[in-house]
C-alpha cells in the first residue's frame, strides 16, 4: 500500500479554474441520472412542435380554410389572450400563434425541474455533502445543472426545427420558431439558479420559479390582448413573449432573440455571484435571515395563495 | 504539523449559535475522537473543515491550508464519510463508489474489493434498495479504499449493525497502522475508547475538555450494582470508589451501587467476592450520562473536583 503514504501535493492556492472542477464528473452523474427522465423531456416538448405542425396543416389544408381562421383570430380577445398574436397568414405562422408560447413555457418548465434538481435538491437531500468533500469546485455543480438545462433546450430547438422542416414548412421559419421556444427555456434555467440559491429547499425553488414562469405567461397574455388598450408593450417584458415577438414563418425577427440572450447571461451571472458567497445547504433566504413575517408575504405574495394556504404550504416548502 | 488545528470556531445559523468558540487540534497520524451529544457541533465544525460553510469567526487550518479557500486541492487529500449518507437512488452502490473516487482522484481497486467484502456489501444493487446502514457502507468504502492521508467521519457507525460496526473497528485499527490522520466523530464514548489516541470533547459549540484517554480517565468510570448475600464494609475507603450507595436489608442481603474508575475495578471486586455475590450488573457510562454528571452541574466550567458532586435527576 505504497500509494497511501504517498507524499502530499503541494498545496496549492485556488485558482480560478478550480472552482469549476470536477465538472466533467458531475456531467457524467447528471446523464447517468437522468438517462430516462432527459429523453422523456425531449421527446415530449419536440411532440408538441410537431403535434401543431402537423394538425394545423391537416385542417387547414387550403389558403380559404385558413382565411376564415385567420379573420375570426384577428378579432378575438380571449384567442389572443390564450394563444397570442397571429402574425402572418401563412401555415407556419398558424402553426406558430398557436402552438409556440405553449412550446416556450413547456421548455421553461424542463428547465426549472432540470437545474432544481441537480442543484439544490442535492443540497437539501445531502447528496451533495459527499460530492462536495471531495475535489469538486464551488461551482462545479450549478455550471454542470445549467449546461445540462442549456444542452436539452438546444436538442429540442434543433429537433422542433427539424420536425416542423419535415411536415412541409420553410426551414427558416422552422429555426427561429426552434430557436424563440429554446431561448425561453435558456431564461428559466436562469431564473431556476438564481431561485436555487435564494430558497433553501428544492420546493421552495421551483415554487418561486415556477411562480415567475406563471407571471411572465400572464403578462404576454395581457400584452397580447390588450393591444386596444396600449397594453401590448407587457409582451414585450415576457420571456415567453419574446418567443412570439420573434415572429417565426413572418416577419422572423431574429434580433429578438438578444433579449433571451442578455437576460439568460445576467442571470447565470447573478446565480454565480449568489453561489460564491453562501454556504452549502442553507438558501440565502435562511442565510440573511429575512424575518419570518417577510419571508410569509414574500411567498403569499409570489404564489398569489391565500393566508390560509400559505402557512401548510410556507412549511411544506420549508421557508 | 498538525493535520487539523481549529481556534475560536464560530458559527451562526440566524440566532442560533453551532460553534461559540471551538478549539480542536489533530496531530498527524493520530485516531482523534470528537465526542459531543448530538447537537454540540461536531457536524458543523466538520463542514466548516470541508469549506462547507464559512466560519464566522476564529481559525481553521486544514493540512496546512485555508479549508474555505483552498477546498478543491485540500479535498485530494482527504476522504469524508456523513452521519448520513443519502445517494442518488437510482445509481447502484458500486456506481457511487467509483464517482467519489474518480472525483477524489484514485481509488485502489483492490482494497475496494477486499473492503466490500469486509463490509458485506453487494455494490450492483441500485442505491434506492439499500438499507441506512448498506447506504453508510458505501462511503465508508469509497472513504476507506481512497489514499487519502486525512480520513474525517462523521458517526461512521450510525446505522450499522454491531457486527458491521466491529468490522468498522478493524478497519480503523487497520487506517492507524498504515499512519492515516483519523478524526472520529462519536456520540459513543466506547467506540471512541476502542479506537482513539486522544479526544476531544464538545459540547454546545465550545470544547470543554481534550486529552490523551488516559487524561480522560476520570471519565470512564464503571457503574457497578451488586446483590451480595452478606454486609461489607470498608467499601467507601476504597480508592476510586464514587458515589457509593449501600442498602442492607434485615436478612443481611445488601445491595451495592457505585461508580468506580476502570483503573480501580479490581479492588472493588475482590473486596465483594467474599460477601458473596449473588448479582452483579456492570455498565460503561454512556456519554449522556457523563455530560448530565461532569458538565451540566459544573454550568459549562471546566470540571474540576465535582466527581462528588450532586448528581442531577
Amino acid at each position: 500500500m505504497s500509494q497511501v503514504l504517498a507524499p502530499p501535493a503541494a498545496a496549492e492556492v485556488r485558482g480560478p479554474g478550480s472552482t469549476f472542477a470536477g465538472a466533467r464528473e458531475l456531467a457524467r452523474l447528471a446523464i447517468r441520472r437522468d438517462r430516462i427522465m432527459l429523453p422523456v423531456w425531449i421527446y415530449a416538448l419536440t411532440a408538441i412542435g410537431a403535434s401543431g405542425g402537423y394538425a394545423v396543416k391537416q385542417i387547414y389544408k387550403t389558403p380559404a380554410a385558413r382565411a376564415s381562421l385567420i379573420g375570426s383570430i384577428r378579432h378575438d380577445q380571449a384567442l389572443s389572450f390564450l394563444y397570442g398574436q397571429l402574425h402572418g397568414s401563412s401555415l407556419g405562422a398558424l402553426v406558430a400563434w398557436r402552438y409556440l408560447s405553449y412550446a416556450a413555457l413547456a421548455a421553461g418548465l424542463m428547465s426549472i425541474f432540470l437545474v432544481v434538481r441537480h442543484t439544490r435538491a442535492d443540497e437539501e437531500t445531502g447528496r451533495f455533502e459527499l460530492i462536495g468533500s471531495t475535489c469538486v469546485g464551488r461551482h462545479a455543480s450549478l455550471a454542470v445543472a445549467l449546461t445540462v438545462a442549456a444542452a436539452a433546450n438546444a436538442v429540442v430547438g434543433v429537433l422542433t426545427a427539424a420536425v416542423l422542416t419535415l411536415t412541409g414548412l420553410p426551414l427558416t421559419g422552422a429555426l427561429a420558431f426552434g430557436l424563440a421556444e429554446c431561448g425561453c427555456g435558456l431564461v428559466f434555467a436562469a431564473v431556476a439558479a438564481v431561485a436555487a440559491q435564494v430558497s433553501g429547499t428544492a420546493r421552495g425553488a421551483r415554487g418561486l420559479s415556477i411562480a415567475a414562469l406563471g407571471v411572465v405567461f400572464f403578462l404576454r397574455a395581457a400584452g397580447d390582448s390588450g393591444g386596444s388598450h396600449g397594453l401590448s408593450w407587457l409582451t414585450w417584458l415576457s420571456p415567453v413573449g419574446w418567443a412570439e415577438l420573434v415572429q417565426p414563418f413572418a416577419a422572423e425577427r431574429w434580433w429578438v432573440l438578444a433579449m433571451p440572450a442578455i437576460s439568460t447571461v445576467v442571470g447565470v451571472a447573478v446565480a454565480f455571484a449568489l453561489a460564491a458567497v453562501r454556504d452549502q445547504g442553507a438558501g440565502l433566504v435562511e442565510q440573511l435571515e429575512i424575518g419570518e413575517r417577510m419571508q410569509q408575504r414574500l411567498h403569499i405574495a409570489v404564489l398569489g395563495i391565500g393566508k390560509r394556504h400559505g402557512k401548510p404550504l410556507l412549511k411544506a416548502s420549508g421557508l | 504539523m498538525n493535520a487539523i488545528e481549529v481556534s475560536g470556531l464560530r458559527k451562526a445559523f440566524g440566532k442560533s449559535v453551532a460553534l461559540d468558540g471551538l478549539d480542536l487540534s489533530v496531530a498527524a497520524g493520530e485516531v482523534h475522537g470528537f465526542l459531543g451529544p448530538n447537537g454540540a457541533g461536531k457536524t458543523t465544525t466538520i463542514r466548516v473543515l470541508l469549506g462547507l460553510l464559512r466560519a464566522d469567526g476564529g481559525r481553521a487550518t486544514l493540512l496546512g491550508g485555508d479549508p474555505w479557500r483552498q477546498a478543491v486541492s485540500l479535498h485530494r487529500r482527504l476522504a469524508y464519510v456523513p452521519g448520513d449518507v443519502t445517494l442518488w437512488p437510482n445509481l447502484t452502490g458500486g456506481e457511487v463508489i467509483d464517482l467519489l473516487g474518480r472525483l477524489r482522484g484514485g481509488l485502489d481497486p483492490k482494497r475496494r474489493a477486499e473492503l466490500l467484502g469486509r463490509f458485506d456489501l453487494d455494490p450492483t444493487k441500485q442505491a434506492r434498495a439499500y438499507s441506512k446502514g448498506n447506504r453508510q457502507k458505501v462511503a465508508l468504502v469509497a472513504a476507506l479504499a481512497s489514499d487519502a492521508e486525512l480520513l474525517i467521519l462523521d458517526e461512521p457507525t450510525s446505522g450499522l449493525d454491531p457486527l458491521m460496526e466491529a468490522v468498522f473497528r478493524d478497519c480503523a485499527q487497520d487506517e492507524r497502522a498504515r499512519g492515516r490522520t483519523v478524526l472520529l466523530s462519536s456520540h459513543i464514548l466506547s467506540e471512541v475508547e476502542a479506537l482513539c489516541d486522544r479526544v476531544t470533547i464538545i459540547r454546545a459549540g465550545r470544547t470543554v475538555e481534550t486529552g490523551t484517554l488516559t487524561e480522560l480517565r476520570h471519565l470512564t468510570r464503571t457503574s457497578i450494582a451488586a446483590e451480595l448475600a452478606r454486609p461489607v464494609s470498608d467499601l467507601d475507603r476504597l480508592a476510586g470508589v464514587h458515589d457509593l450507595v449501600l442498602d442492607t436489608g434485615p436478612d443481611g442481603r445488601t445491595r451495592v451501587r457505585c461508580e468506580v474508575d476502570s483503573d480501580n475495578l479490581d479492588a472493588l471486586l475482590a473486596a465483594i467476592v467474599p460477601a458473596g455475590v449473588r448479582t452483579l450488573v456492570s455498565q460503561p457510562p454512556t456519554l449522556e450520562e457523563l455530560f448530565l454528571r461532569h458538565y451540566a452541574a459544573a454550568n459549562g466550567n471546566l470540571p474540576g473536583n465535582e466527581h462528588d458532586g450532586p448528581v442531577p435527576a
